[in-house]
């Protein structure tokens, strides 16, 4: 039940996507998760809402405790093994929300607003990894920076160290690498920024979960043509590799703190 | 991951053939977690204090909070700014200010924290207290 913040204090840089390919990975394997949406724009409602997605809209929800959350996720889960939470900024519920999909759920995914908020603060704060999704660009790169600041004023005032990992994505396909992209990979390192080994890369597949409202274990959503997909075999390939490196950093997180 | 979770494969010399179940997710059964109240609220605190808005656009507005008391009746003499808008006959904005520090500190208050039409007149306004009431009043800080 760890707890997965996917956050770019900039919008467009891949964090629904990201939440949604690694969520995907982890129904696939059998396993249950809550996405935790605080992006006021709620694609990931949307998203859920149009395939028949469990929604819980925490505004219209009350709960006064984690059992009472609890409850709430297992009634409306039924067969479902993803569960949106959409909640809103000062939200005092978010932390009984967390606590109640803990117990029902392998993964919390959460996908903020992007934007440095208080609701990031309160769910990083509580966060077993973060992962910061940005595009090879150069205007992203400065909101990397600015999103690892928000990170460490996180960690000096919950006191503790919230692990971070910043993870490329839209990157070109091709074997051959931009010059913004490697600049920034060159500018990462040396500047000691911790980089996933993993990137998701801008293939049409990415792009169809929203256009089908699909996980990527769904696509094509049928045989007609209209529903073929470019890229699926490079999109299964980068999710797989996400979903492997982000358990293996929780495990090691995990062992190091036994 | 582990395609041999019961060890079966290797105990056969690992002849069977891979098959890829996807990750290993028994590390992560859910379980029930308590929040640390303390550094959540910690970190809440952080928020506020780094001026990260707290209401998300689409959230409804809370009540408005209570009116603030109006600013002490001024006593002794006024001192009046005005001005007016270039093609337009009436006073768009009047402040009165008197020699009571904590007036003066009231609208400067409100000028700065709540954005009030006569923000733009704060330098002119002090000027004239100084030149009327002499130096500033020492705690005094914008």
């Amino acid at each position: 039940m760890p707890t997965v913040v996917v956050a770019n204090t900039k919008g467009g840089s891949g964090k629904t996507t990201t939440a949604l390919v690694f969520a995907g990975e982890i129904v696939a394997a059998g396993g249950k998760v809550v996405i935790l949406e605080g992006d006021p724009n709620r694609p990931m409602a949307r998203w859920a809402t149009r395939r028949g997605t469990p929604v819980i809209e925490a505004n219209k929800t009350k709960v006064g405790s984690a059992a009472d959350a609890e409850g709430e996720i297992r009634t409306i889960a039924g067969e479902s093994r993803i569960v949106v939470i959409t909640t809103d900024n000062d939200d005092e519920a978010v932390f009984d929300w967390i606590e109640g999909a803990s117990a029902w759920s392998h993964f919390i995914v959460a996908d903020p607003e992007g934007s440095p908020n208080q609701w990031l603060n309160s769910v990083a704060s509580q966060a077993d990894l973060v992962l910061i999704p940005f595009a090879p660009t150069t205007l992203d790169a400065n909101q990397v920076a600015r999103t690892i600041q928000v990170i460490r004023h996180i960690e000096k005032m919950a006191r503790k160290t919230v692990l971070h990992r910043i993870l490329v994505t839209k990157a070109s396909p091709g074997a051959v690498v931009t010059r913004d992209e490697r600049e920034i990979r060159e500018n990462l390192a040396k500047n000691g920024l911790p980089l996933m080994t993993t990137t998701l890369h801008d293939r049409p597949a990415f792009r169809a979960l929203f256009k089908f409202d699909a996980l990527l274990s769904d696509l094509p959503v049928s045989q007609a043509p209209e529903h073929q997909v470019n890229g699926l075999a490079g999109a299964r390939a980068d999710a797989k590799a996400l979903s492997e490196e982000i358990l293996t950093l929780l495990t090691q997180a995990q062992e190091q703190a036994a | 991951m582990s395609n041999d979770p019961f060890g079966f494969d290797e105990l056969a010399g690992g002849t069977a053939p891979k098959v890829d179940t996807g990750p290993d997710l028994s590390r992560f059964a859910p379980k029930a977690k308590t929040i640390d109240v303390e550094k959540a609220a910690a970190a809440k605190a952080a928020g506020e204090a780094h001026g990260f808005h707290s209401r998300s656009p689409r959230q409804p507005r809370e009540p408005a909070p209570p009116a603030r008391p109006e600013p002490p009746k001024a006593k002794g003499k006024r001192l009046v700014i005005g001005r007016r808008r270039r093609g337009e006959g009436g006073d768009i904005g009047q402040l009165s200010l008197t020699g009571d520090p904590e007036v003066l500190k009231e609208f400067v208050r409100r000028a700065t924290f709540e954005r009030a039409t006569y923000v733009g007149f704060l330098g002119q306004m002090l000027e004239l207290w100084e030149r009327e009431h002499g130096k500033l009043p020492d705690d005094f800080e914008i």
